[in-house]
């Protein structure tokens, strides 16, 4: 077992190895074709980035509209049965999730519009502003309201999302079940990014042989990489340490 | 090792529903659902309350089932 555990690793590495030189290869034969295609797509995007942030609408639009649905049917009934109760429930994790996944989209855009309005004095940087607060407003009041009917199927819980302390008071009021779901996915979330960095270096290394990146690109996912990782062992080495101390 | 139950069965003769049991033993609705669909096995201290809801012993209420 042991054998074929490191035969494989050694498998990968020389396939990343062969990967990165063909890589190396086709950047070398086509490096004008290619920074051509690559500065066209980021000239399309910047130059968009206000259309791209009205395109967040849509998900906020889905998310309202699950919220409603749900609103409707806790309104209707106090006491769900078991499968309204589930399709209820369903439906708020549902709308909570679209403002979630939409809030890296918008502040991207709205990167993008930095990058391409500052750089010619536009003036339509007030204007991708407004959308962006609006659109952040949204996002917000959307997870309050999801957060508040959450609060009316499961009256255990408490915290208010516009608290700063709303996450600590949110996990508080979970039971054991909720609170192993919370871990089981954030020890997934964490061996997702543990994955993603290394990714994430070699594509940058790798772009660094077409255009000028600088080193405080580097520093910053270095230092959120570590970040990361002192965050998942520092409460760990506590949880696992901590309690032999308070017996 | 999976772990069966007959939670559901002692509730309806109880006349508890999910959030009613719950609310006896400190737990959400939702995670009596999970317990009783069995995606969820309960920690002792937990057991130990619904079983006392039900004044039957954890091992009535609970056993263990063979692995598939």
């Amino acid at each position: 077992m042991k054998k074929k555990t490191g035969l494989k690793f050694a498998l990968t590495m020389v396939a990343c190895a062969l990967f990165g030189a063909l890589c190396s290869i086709i950047v070398n034969f086509s490096e004008q074709s290619l920074t051509n295609i690559i500065d066209n797509i980021f000239d399309i995007l910047i130059k968009n980035s206000t259309v791209l942030m009205f395109i967040g609408v849509v998900p906020l639009i889905i998310g309202s509209v699950f919220l409603v649905k749900a609103r409707s049917v806790i309104e209707q009934n106090n006491n769900l049965d078991e499968d309204e109760f589930e399709k209820t429930h369903k439906t708020l994790s549902l709308a909570l999730y679209v403002p979630s996944v939409l809030m890296p989209w918008l502040f991207v855009c709205f990167g993008f519009s930095v990058t391409y309005n500052f750089g010619i004095e536009s003036p339509y940087i007030l204007m991708d502003l407004i959308i962006f607060i609006l659109e952040l407003a949204w996002i917000i009041i959307l997870q309050y309201q999801i957060v508040e009917q959450t609060k009316k199927i499961f009256p255990e819980k408490r915290g208010n999302v516009l608290d700063s302390k709303f996450q600590k008071e949110w996990y508080s009021s979970c039971d054991e079940a909720e609170k192993q779901i919370i871990g089981e996915a954030c020890y997934i979330s964490c061996k997702t990014m543990n994955m993603v960095y290394p990714i994430l270096f070699a594509i940058m290394i790798f772009v660094c042989s077409l255009y000028d990146l600088s080193p405080f690109i580097f520093l910053m996912v270095g230092v959120l990489w570590l970040i990361q990782i002192l965050s998942y062992l520092i409460p760990s080495y506590k949880l696992e340490h901590g309690k032999k101390s308070r017996r | 090792m999976p772990l069966g139950n007959h939670v559901k069965e002692f509730r309806a003769a109880k006349n508890l529903n999910q959030q009613e049991l719950g609310s006896l033993v400190g737990a959400s609705r939702q995670t009596i659902s999970l317990i009783e669909r069995g995606d969820y096995n309960p920690s002792i201290t937990l057991a130990l309350k619904i079983a006392g809801v039900f004044e039957k012993t954890v091992e009535e209420v609970f056993y263990l089932t063979e692995e598939e």
